[in-house]
């Protein structure tokens, strides 16, 4: 299919394009040359006086995987009430708002124009699951991180100080359970949460049956990475999430892995709002997001991600299930333990953020903090932590409040002002225009997580993932008509999908699917390392070792980017 | 004068039909002819009132009572969120009738389904026959304190499991047996069981009262014996016991404001808590 998108004002920080009118061609699935397309077979889309962005990309939501599942179990009252009807021949139905199934999740990211998402934590043993979960998510490209800090066969490996070793088990847990990234959730608590201990772990404190500390395992993975050269950072969930006063860890987890950069960026701090807590307790409680956000600026080796909340009710999920047994102490509503089993720890909790409840209101501001503080956007990303902050769907909301002052004002009034007393949102003036959305939402996390060539620009020879929103940015104020900036996001004009048209007017007109993205090396392994693996692989595991390994054809479409 | 509103249907049912549109509220502006056009469905398919019942109109007593004759065992959701005047049911009912009623009247001289009176609000429910579970539960997965929050359900039969669950106002009485775990999670209110009950009652109870008069399976290990009351109390009728008085459930929460009597002379496997109120 050929398509030309004229007359659009054109966002594409990638190549540095700030908003000026382009006329855009799209041929076999990628953005070509004008010249290559053929006007006189080539469907046009007259985008004037609208604006044209690459298609977004959410580099941290759970949305696959076995803990989402066991949420949709555990949330039937988020099901009952939600339900998508059938569109026979365009999209399938589907229920859920917090939790949604599978094609719902494609069809309301292209709905907004979203058309990549990562799933940031896959434990390795039940990974095949989520591949079968990703699968099925329609409409967009999906990428899958492997949880890698409570594998014990690693943590064996680096207790024994085998980096080489390490390196190596690294690269055949990716190779064999076709995932894209090393994720790290609150190093070492797995371990101590299958002893009934764990919470409150801090980096420097020991990891008993190992002998080392968190510290070791984040600067450990770091050396790895650099190693295999993979193509994304570590990203990390820091120690003792969620709670107060942990931005000194969030701040030395950062530092630990300074030495280790040689320019480049090694850590990826990942819902870094759960982690910029200030204060001793709940009650004295603040906001030091500026505290994490100032390191980010001082440093050129860290980006984060925003986790953003948003009122109402979420489902925090997180391989913390120290930390998840904790909360449920405090929402006192259902508790979910999980993969415990599986080189993980998972819980699940369903929780209310309250505009009047003056924590939830800090959680908030820091949130937004963040992104308003950061003097480089390429090293910060939106994301909600889809669905511990808020459901994905939210986006919009949050982008109009960093767009505009005057909305944060408006919320302001209806928030808890002791919360706002307690960060330094409300002396914050900055507000962010299309172009800096269009980093914070495509090219930062299209080029933090290494897909820059093909996801996130506009240029040629990118995949043809494009969005275009019904927004005029040289009539609308976007400070004065945030409702407007909202409502444009909420429902993109037209997406477009590997060069074919998903949305129109905010309605999912077609349902493709695309691939699932995933690291490939170049070389093999030796017959030492494989024998030694399986002997320790026999020890902790009831699977065999051979039918631990993903075989391509259980995966719908892959797409390798190589590295090495 | 008022309209009485007799349903029939044409056909015996195989699948669930929901019809929450049956209901005194949303006939009372309605002529005949646009009641038959209302929205239902049978299984997957949508019909219209008429297709699926004969409906006739006759000048009734009161202001709306709808009268169903036949077999409504498949029909669902009927006085849904009803708010006043009658439904007569003369036959069995299916599930959910009476969800998230606000007042008026249901009477039913066969069986009901499951979840009858859901989310009540306020109202009169009576069923002369037996009653599915969940009597004026909440639905699954809800917070607590979400279940029946008023009106009274009067249950000449049994009922099924988790009568009452998560209730937090109201009364629920049932004269037959009842399932396991009536009162499951409940805050506030009265269940009364005349007969007798597997067990498990109370669970997770943080308020309310539940009189079991027949004979109770056992208690559960959260609760506390407090005393040995005479005689009780359920909508200023006084019914005569003794009772064993049980506080509870410790596990969801130590004030212990949930209380369970039970009857102390059909249940001789319980004479150890007397021991220990004696020591």
């Amino acid at each position: 299919m050929e398509i030309i998108i004229k007359n659009g004002f054109v966002y594409d920080p990638l190549n540095g394009v700030k908003g000026e009118v382009m006329d855009i061609g799209v041929k076999d699935g990628k953005i070509v040359d004008l010249s290559e397309v053929d006007p006189s077979k080539a469907k046009v889309i007259d985008a004037k006086g609208k604006v044209v962005m690459p298609g977004g990309v959410d580099m941290h939501t759970h949305v696959a995987g076995p803990k989402v599942n066991s949420a949709r179990v555990m949330m039937p009252d988020d099901h009952y009430n939600s339900f998508v009807k059938i569109e026979r021949g365009v999209h399938r139905s589907g229920t859920g708002k917090r939790t949604p199934s599978t094609f719902l999740v494609g069809y309301r990211y292209a709905r907004m124009g979203w058309t990549t998402i990562a799933e940031p934590a896959s434990p390795p043993l039940k990974t095949l699951h989520t591949h079968e979960e990703l699968d099925d998510i329609p409409n967009v490209d999906k990428l899958c991180f492997l949880l890698l800090d409570s594998n014990r066969i690693l943590l064996e490996y680096l207790s024994e100080g085998d980096l080489d070793r390490a390196t190596l088990l690294v690269k055949w847990l990716l190779d064999a359970t076709k995932c894209y990234a090393v994720k790290i959730v609150d190093p070492g608590v797995a371990v101590l949460w299958s002893l009934g201990k764990g919470y409150g772990l801090d980096i420097d404190d020991e990891i008993l049956p190992y002998n080392i500390t968190p510290r070791d395992i984040v600067v450990g993975l770091c050396k790895i990475n650099q190693r295999l050269k993979l193509p994304h950072s570590i990203h990390v969930h820091c120690n003792r999430l969620g709670i107060p006063g942990n931005y000194e860890t969030t701040l030395k987890t950062m530092e630990a892995v300074s030495h280790l950069s040689n320019g480049n960026i090694n850590i990826h701090i990942t819902h870094a709002q759960f982690n910029s807590y200030g204060g001793d307790s709940w009650f004295e409680l603040r906001s030091a997001g500026e505290e994490v956000a100032k390191l980010l600026n001082r440093s050129n080796h860290v980006s984060l991600d925003a986790g953003q909340i948003d009122f109402g009710t979420a489902i925090t999920m997180t391989a913390d299930a120290p930390f998840e047994f904790a909360l449920y102490h405090l929402a006192r509503w259902k508790w979910g333990g999980a993969e415990v089993e599986n080189e993980a720890a998972a819980g699940i909790v369903p929780f209310k953020y309250r505009r009047r409840n003056f924590v939830n209101t800090v959680q908030w501001c820091i949130g937004l903090e963040l992104v308003l503080l950061a003097k480089d956007l390429w090293r910060v990303v939106l994301t909600t932590d889809h669905p511990n902050g808020a459901p994905f769907t939210r986006y919009p909301k949050v982008i109009a409040l960093l767009m505009s002052k005057r909305y944060r004002e408006e919320m302001f009034k209806r928030v808890s002002s002791k919360g706002l007393k307690r960060s330094v949102l409300p002396s914050i003036d900055r507000e962010l225009d299309p172009y800096d959305i269009a980093i914070i939402t495509r090219a930062a996390p299209a080029k933090l997580l290494g897909i820059e060539k093909f996801k996130g620009h506009l240029g040629v020879g990118a995949d043809a993932d494009i969005a275009i929103y019904d927004l005029n940015p040289e009539e609308t104020d976007f400070s004065r008509d945030y409702e407007k900036v909202k409502a444009a996001f909420k429902r993109a004009l037209y997406t477009i999908k590997g060069g074919e048209i998903i949305v129109e007017e905010g309605r999912v007109v077609k349902e493709v699917f695309g691939s699932t993205i995933a690291v490939k090396f170049s070389d093999g392994y030796e017959e030492d390392f494989l024998k030694d693996l399986k002997e320790r692989f026999e020890k902790y595991y009831t699977v065999s070792f051979s039918n631990y390994w993903i075989p391509e054809h259980k995966i719908r479409k892959l797409r390798y980017v190589s590295c090495g | 004068m008022g309209r009485r509103i007799v349903i029939t249907p044409k056909v015996t049912f195989e699948v669930p039909v929901e019809a929450e549109n049956i209901s005194p509220d949303v006939f009372a502006n309605l002529s005949l002819d646009e009641i038959k056009k209302l929205e239902v469905y049978e299984g997957n398919r949508k019909r219209s009132l008429g297709e699926l019942f004969e409906v006739s109109e006759e000048e009734g007593e009161g202001e709306v009572t709808v009268v169903l004759d036949g077999g409504f065992s498949k029909v669902c959701r009927v006085g849904e969120g009803m708010s006043f005047g009658e439904i007569l049911v003369n036959g069995d009912l299916g599930s959910f009738a009476g969800y998230k009623m606000r007042g008026g009247k249901i009477t039913v001289k066969g069986n009901v389904g499951g979840w009858l009176g859901a989310h009540m609000v306020k109202g009169t429910i009576e069923v002369f026959g037996d009653a599915g579970d969940h009597v004026g539960a909440s639905l699954r997965g809800l917070r607590k304190g979400k279940g029946m929050s008023g009106g009274l359900i009067v249950i000449h039969g049994n009922a099924g499991a988790e009568v009452g669950a998560g209730m937090v106002k109201g009364t629920i009485i049932v004269e037959g047996n009842c399932g396991p775990l009536p009162g499951y999670a409940m805050m506030g209110g009265n269940i009364l069981i005349k007969g007798n009950c597997p067990g498990k009652a109370g669970a997770r109870m943080t308020g309310g009262k539940i009189v079991v008069c027949g004979r109770i399976g056992e208690i559960l290990p959260s609760f506390y014996i407090d005393s040995i009351v005479p005689s009780v109390k359920v909508k200023k009728v006084k019914y005569e016991g003794p009772f064993y008085l049980f506080l509870g459930d410790a596990l969801e929460d130590i004030k212990c404001g949930g209380r369970l009597y039970v009857h102390v002379g059909n249940n001789p496997h319980l004479s150890e808590f007397k021991e220990l109120l004696e020591v």
